[in-house]
């Protein structure tokens, strides 16, 4: 019982963490027709950056991450204008934008080897025992990581469903045209957006990095899953990308009770298959 | 006083001109009814005036200010409102979201607290159904939406493409008696129509456009009673 209660516990990490960088997918998604696959890199970089400046520059840790997502932020703005703001004008279609992101998630991976190398990498802090509560063992970075997503997917949902940005960008997502018909600057929500989405990649990129290491492939080995969480949740869809991420990320976890651990990541895949056999538009999508 | 005027317009989609010089005007209060066959460029020019497409020349002359070549956001800030013909409401977004999308230049709540009780007043079935996604809505309903969506700004110029298509005879009297009373407020309409010989009645003047060009200009009741008119754009 406490063991299935544990792999609930790596369940709900891994799945926040799928769950907060499908987000930003989705939310790219559903203004841009953009299907990023560059997106789990973004996460990579997120992560590296908070690297550089913890370890390599010293700075404090709240420190260091609050810097690496301010950065990765504005990378994700200067891709825009350097990539898909150009496309952008000339309506490129989703295969040409969709392969132009793969071009960008290699320009980034290696890069990031570039500088950094292809060691596995971490952060460097202690790492503990970990606490017992009711014969779970739950280290207090697992536990930051578990409030920190839960609060973030709070912040998330509040910012689409009450501030005048989080209408803006639903609006855009459910017709461009007619948004600025309406007034609204879309060209300044799509700069929001990408801030939005590449600070949770970020985020979930330092979170990933905590639980387990930082390595070049980080990222691009976690796209899948991403990916699996927003068709399952319906593409475009913020909601469906949080509980898409969480039954993935728990599947996954909770897949080596009955299969060999280092299957874990064919379920995602096995998931993907069959909601796109069965119900193509997601659990939450309209037909 | 000209509100509008558009002199020598070209304009189309990647090689093909649809409009091919066209020039008309629109006065100040009044309603404007356009129409012409499919492919006369009737939806290319609302699109065209709004900013939707660039122009490839000619001049659009809002209250004195060239707009041709600026973007919708823009030409919205200058009062002018525009109800396309399809896709014309936001699906996921409430009744209530969607009023105030079309109020999101306005950051003052309470100033946009106006503008709802003022659209509420000209379409109540809208402040019933506020909290209802647009998705939900009957035809009718959002037609009556889209047009409350564009009039959260008080525009002085209303562009309505084909607010009666797809709507049930009961319903486009209902829409144009709304857009009678939009015009009775001060705002001056201009109207694309299939609905030729309706959309003549109620209008002041009225172009009739052909392969881009217009062919005809008059008062409403000329135009209807036109005989070459009547041969060619209104069936007889």
């Amino acid at each position: 019982m406490q063991g299935l209660l544990q792999y609930v516990v790596n369940g709900l990490i891994l799945g926040g963490i799928i769950g907060l960088t499908a987000i930003g997918l989705t939310l790219v998604y559903g203004i841009l027709r953009l299907a990023n696959f560059a997106h789990g890199d973004y996460l990579t970089i997120g992560a590296y950056l908070a690297y550089l400046y913890s370890v390599t520059l010293g700075m404090s840790m709240p420190a260091a991450f609050a810097a690496a997502i301010a950065s990765s932020a504005a990378m994700a703005v200067a891709i825009d204008r350097m990539v898909w703001r150009p496309m952008r004008r000339r309506r490129a279609g989703l295969i040409p934008l969709l392969i132009t992101s793969i071009g960008v998630a290699f320009v980034l991976r290696n890069l990031v080897i570039l500088l950094w190398g292809n060691a596995i990498r971490t952060y460097g802090y202690v790492v503990e025992e970990g606490m017992e509560i009711y014969g779970l063992r739950i280290t207090a970075v697992q536990l930051w990581i578990l409030v920190s997503v839960f609060l973030l997917m709070f912040l998330v949902h509040y910012l689409l469903t009450y501030t005048r940005l989080g209408k803006a960008m639903r609006a855009a997502a459910d017709n461009t045209d007619l948004a600025e018909v309406s007034g609204i600057d879309v060209e300044g929500v799509i700069t929001r957006t990408w801030l939005i989405a590449a600070a949770l990649a970020c985020t979930g990129g330092i979170m990933l990095g905590l639980d387990t290491h930082i390595k070049p492939i980080m990222g691009w080995s976690l796209l899948l899953p991403i990916f699996a969480a927003v068709i399952l949740g319906g593409i475009g869809n913020p909601y469906g990308a949080i509980a898409g991420g969480m039954i993935i990320g728990m599947s996954q976890e909770l897949s080596v009770i009955v299969i060999p651990a280092h299957y874990k990541p064919a379920v995602s895949f096995a998931i993907m298959i069959a909601i796109l056999f069965l119900r193509p538009e997601g659990l939450f999508g309209r037909r | 006083m000209r509100i509008l005027t558009v002199e020598d317009l070209v304009s189309g989609y990647r090689d093909v001109d649809i409009l091919k010089g066209l020039s008309l005007h629109i006065e100040e209060g009044e309603i404007v009814a356009i129409i012409g066959p499919n492919g006369a460029g009737k939806s290319t020019l609302m699109k065209t005036v709004f900013g939707l497409i660039r122009p490839r020349s000619g001049r659009i002359v809002f209250r004195d200010r060239d707009i041709a070549g600026l973007k919708p956001d823009r030409i919205v800030r200058l009062g002018m409102g525009y109800v396309p013909q399809r896709d014309n409401v936001f699906p996921s977004l409430t009744v209530l979201e969607n009023l105030e999308m079309g109020a999101f230049i306005i950051e003052d709540r309470r100033e946009l607290e106006r503008s709802l009780q003022r659209v509420y007043e000209l379409l109540p079935v809208l402040e019933r159904r506020s909290r209802e996604r647009a998705r939900n809505l009957s035809g009718g309903e959002q037609q009556m939406l889209a047009i409350g969506r564009a009039m959260m700004l008080e525009p002085a110029l209303l562009l309505l493409d084909e607010p009666s298509a797809g709507l049930a005879p009961a319903l486009v009297d209902s829409v144009f008696d709304r857009i009678r009373e939009i015009s009775s407020g001060g705002t001056a309409v201009a109207i694309v129509e299939q609905n030729a010989r309706k959309a003549l009645a109620m209008a002041d003047r009225g172009y009739v456009l052909d392969m881009g060009r217009t062919r005809f200009e008059g008062r409403g009741e000329e135009l209807l009673d036109n005989e070459e008119v009547k041969r060619l754009y209104l069936g007889g």
